[in-house]
């Protein structure tokens, strides 16, 4: 059509295109505070050409499509780094978690030195006065103080090694359920993305990449998948709206976990391992990972080493306060764990042997526990430890310590690298107050000179009709 | 690149959340004077750290055993010299007994003895913190057993105590042997019995008894001597040791100092820059974060 109506209809269709360029800006602008929305643009579009005498003539602009601006690397990218820093925080937070069930610091303004109680500190102190209580007793076998100060120390070591291990395995029930509640999350997520996926293959159909909104909604659903378990994605071959998600197996093969809109087969946890079907997941990044990572390897080192300690205790202890195997052990000779060690009931300030029937004054026995604290242990010859009880715990401490740090270093590094890897998809996807204003202006402008426009023709066809033939 | 408005916000929320967290852990180390709390500050320090405060505590207790040793070896040598002077005592009056008595002076001698023997009765049994002294590690046992006869005069003493060695740690590596030995608790019982022979002859007037205490006497001197001689150089290897013990606590202290304390000026002025960087972060967000084009348009 051309002519002057033909210029006032192409003056309508472009109003009509800068009304949704408007509204699209708004839609951004609305948006600009929310982390999952990609900005969108309005794609213009030529409605078409038509041969006139004058030649070949447009038929006006349209709004054809409005896109999405995502980079789909980016956003794969962003996937696979919330995945690595969840397992990364996850696993920093359950040693924190950790570090404080143990209850050993350091603590410069408590006084090491004096005779009474330990005060509150951790197992190695506690250790360490244990047998300073029996180097107590040797030097002074018949004083009830010095004998009430060792059985209130052994009291102590009992209660600090009980109730660091009873802390421990409390922490690792919590870590075990935390994966499990996690597990329920990455069942209900999945559910939701494959719905998602369902939805975004029936919106487009005719318009592929239009289901702008439910693209956001399926990315942000994602976001928080691979929070929760390491996942990877790709676009379904046959339909290449839908995506693909699956985890692997050990041997890196692919485990499906969800098929176009339905979950073929519900993630499960046994309470150790994950498994999809027949398959298990070989866990690497998420939440998940990072909590059974923890539980598995540090914590589990921590709960081993103070077994191994409280089983060397038991052992040692007894045979040198009980060399004949005939007047009663200091420790319950079955509490060889962490967990169960105690001071034989039947020990009291009153019965405490400081020899083996010898007289009053003799301290052998006292003696010989008191230079246990000196004693190298060897596991190679069947001891339960490695070194002395202050080397075996300070390195395993230590170790610990390692883990933990090692662990916030990880997750500082790791909260770097997705800030980065965010910041490089915010600066393609994110909105700008300031650009959508000026786009806004841009979009009115156009508004206006196309109002004009039609103006314009409306004063040409008044003259026309109203003018013309008077 | 583009910086759109969302990121910006989170970015300046990011920085100023880690400055806040370096300011309090700074701030934490200034107050506490300490830069080593926890395992996972610095692990490997934390090791060392805790071996350290072992031996510390374990160098508290040699101390406190210092402590019961010297009590002991002074408490003995204290009751050792006591016996030397009722030695001596005793040594004088048979002394006199050698010459010419009289019978009333005699007897005036005799009653006297007899007053030494039960003071070194009294001496042998004598007893720290309820504990014999002169016992061997039989403490609970009064170790100079004595026969009287009828009118409550001592006739006999007897060492019932045993000839082992009390012994106190002193280092992870040494022992003191503190106290009396077995042959100087038998050489008390055997003064009491000098004493007893001394307390006859002079009131029987008989000559060759009074030599034979005379001789007791000597040997049972030697011993007693000898014994405090001895417990004298304990205790001072005992003072030695502790002042040891002091510049081994005072050693450990200042390389618990280095391994845990904070370097204040260092940490002061790390903190410092920590503030000022946090108050140029909230400056400059709160200037960027208020401005936008929205200011430019009418």
């Amino acid at each position: 059509m051309s002519g002057l109506f033909g210029a006032l209809n192409g003056g309508v269709k472009a109003l009509a295109a800068h009304s949704r360029a408007v509204e699209t800006a708004g839609r951004n602008l609305a948006n600009v505070n929310n982390p999952d929305y990609a900005r969108q643009r309005v794609v213009y579009g030529d409605r078409g050409t038509v041969l006139t005498p004058l030649g070949a003539q447009s038929l006006g602009i349209e709004a054809k499509q409005v896109e999405q601006i995502r980079d789909r690397l980016l956003d794969q990218q962003v996937v696979r780094e919330v995945a690595v820093s969840s397992a990364a925080e996850a696993e920093a937070n359950a040693y924190a978690k950790g570090q404080a069930a143990l209850g050993q610091s350091i603590d410069r303004t408590a006084d090491s030195s004096s005779s009474g109680s330990s005060g509150s500190q951790g197992v190695v102190e506690s250790v360490t006065d244990f047998f300073t209580a029996f180097e107590g007793l040797a030097a002074r076998p018949t004083d009830s103080g010095q004998r009430q100060t060792l059985m209130q120390r052994a009291a102590i070591l009992t209660d600090r090694l009980n109730s660091t291990d009873a802390r421990l395995d409390q922490l690792e029930k919590d870590l075990t359920s935390a994966a499990a509640s996690d597990v329920e999350d990455v069942n209900r997520l999945l559910t939701v993305i494959g719905e998602l996926n369902g939805q975004i293959g029936r919106f487009e159909i005719n318009a592929p990449g239009s289901a702008v909104d439910l693209r956001d909604q399926r990315q942000a659903r994602l976001e928080e998948l691979a929070g929760k378990i390491g996942i990877e994605t790709r676009a379904n071959a046959v339909e290449p709206g839908q995506i693909d998600i699956f985890a692997r197996d050990g041997a890196g093969n692919e485990i499906q976990l969800i098929n176009l809109a339905t979950v073929p087969n519900p993630v499960v946890f046994d309470g150790t391992n994950l498994t999809v079907g027949p398959d298990t997941i070989a866990l690497s990044s998420g939440s998940i990972a990072g909590h059974l990572k923890a539980r598995d390897q540090g914590l589990t080192q921590l709960r081993n080493d103070l077994d191994a300690l409280a089983n060397e205790l038991v052992t040692s202890v007894n045979a040198a306060y009980n060399p004949t195997g005939l007047t009663g052990d200091f420790f319950v000779a079955g509490g060889t764990t962490a967990g169960s060690i105690k001071v034989d009931p039947t020990v009291n300030a009153v019965s405490l042997k400081a020899s083996d029937g010898g007289a009053a004054g003799d301290a052998t026995i006292a003696r010989a526990i008191a230079d246990l604290a000196y004693r190298n242990f060897n596991t190679g010859g069947g001891d339960a430890i490695d070194g002395t009880f202050n080397q075996f715990l300070s390195r395993s401490i230590s170790d610990f310590g390692e883990e933990v740090a090692g662990a916030d270093a990880r997750f500082d590094d790791q909260n770097n690298i997705e800030k980065l890897v965010r910041a490089q998809r915010d600066s393609v996807s994110g909105v700008s107050l300031d650009e959508e204003m000026a786009d806004l202006l841009k979009f009115q402008r156009a508004f206006q000179a196309s109002s004009r426009v039609i103006s314009v023709v409306d004063e040409l066809l008044n003259t026309v009709v109203n003018g013309l033939g008077r | 690149m583009r910086v759109p408005t969302y990121a910006a916000t989170t970015t300046v929320i990011s920085q100023i959340a880690d400055l806040s967290s370096r300011q309090n852990e700074l701030q934490d180390q200034v107050s506490s004077g300490q830069r080593v709390k926890l395992p996972g500050d610095d692990p490997a320090a934390v090791g060392r750290l805790l071996t350290l405060e072992a031996e510390k505590r374990r160098v508290g207790q040699f101390e406190r055993n210092s402590d019961i040793a010297l009590e002991l070896t002074q408490a003995t040598y204290s009751h050792l010299s006591a016996m030397k002077d009722l030695n001596v005592r005793a040594g004088e009056l048979a002394l006199l007994g050698t010459g010419t008595l009289g019978a009333e002076a005699a007897k005036a001698y005799a009653a006297e003895v007899d007053q030494l023997i039960e003071q070194a009765v009294r001496t042998g049994n004598g007893r720290l913190r309820d504990d014999y002294l002169f016992a061997g590690t039989a403490v609970k046992t009064e170790p100079i057993a004595v026969t009287r006869d009828a009118s409550g005069k001592i006739t006999a003493s007897t060492y019932a105590g045993n000839t082992d060695k009390r012994a106190i740690a002193l280092t992870e590596q040494s022992t003191l042997d503190v106290g009396s030995t077995g042959p100087t608790n038998t050489a008390i019982a055997d003064f009491i019995n000098s004493l007893v022979t001394l307390r006859d002859a002079l009131t029987n007037g008989d000559r060759t008894a009074l030599d034979t205490s005379i001789a007791g006497l000597e040997a049972s001197e030697d011993v007693i001597v000898e014994a405090i001689g001895t417990t004298g150089a304990a205790e001072m290897r005992i003072e030695v040791g502790r002042k040891q013990l002091g510049t081994r606590s005072d050693e450990i202290e200042r390389l618990v100092s280095a391994e845990a304390d904070a370097d204040l000026p260092s940490t002061i002025v790390k903190l410092s820059q920590a503030t000022t960087a946090y108050e140029a972060a909230l400056a400059s967000a709160s200037r960027i974060l208020n401005m936008s084009i929205l200011d430019y348009l009418r």
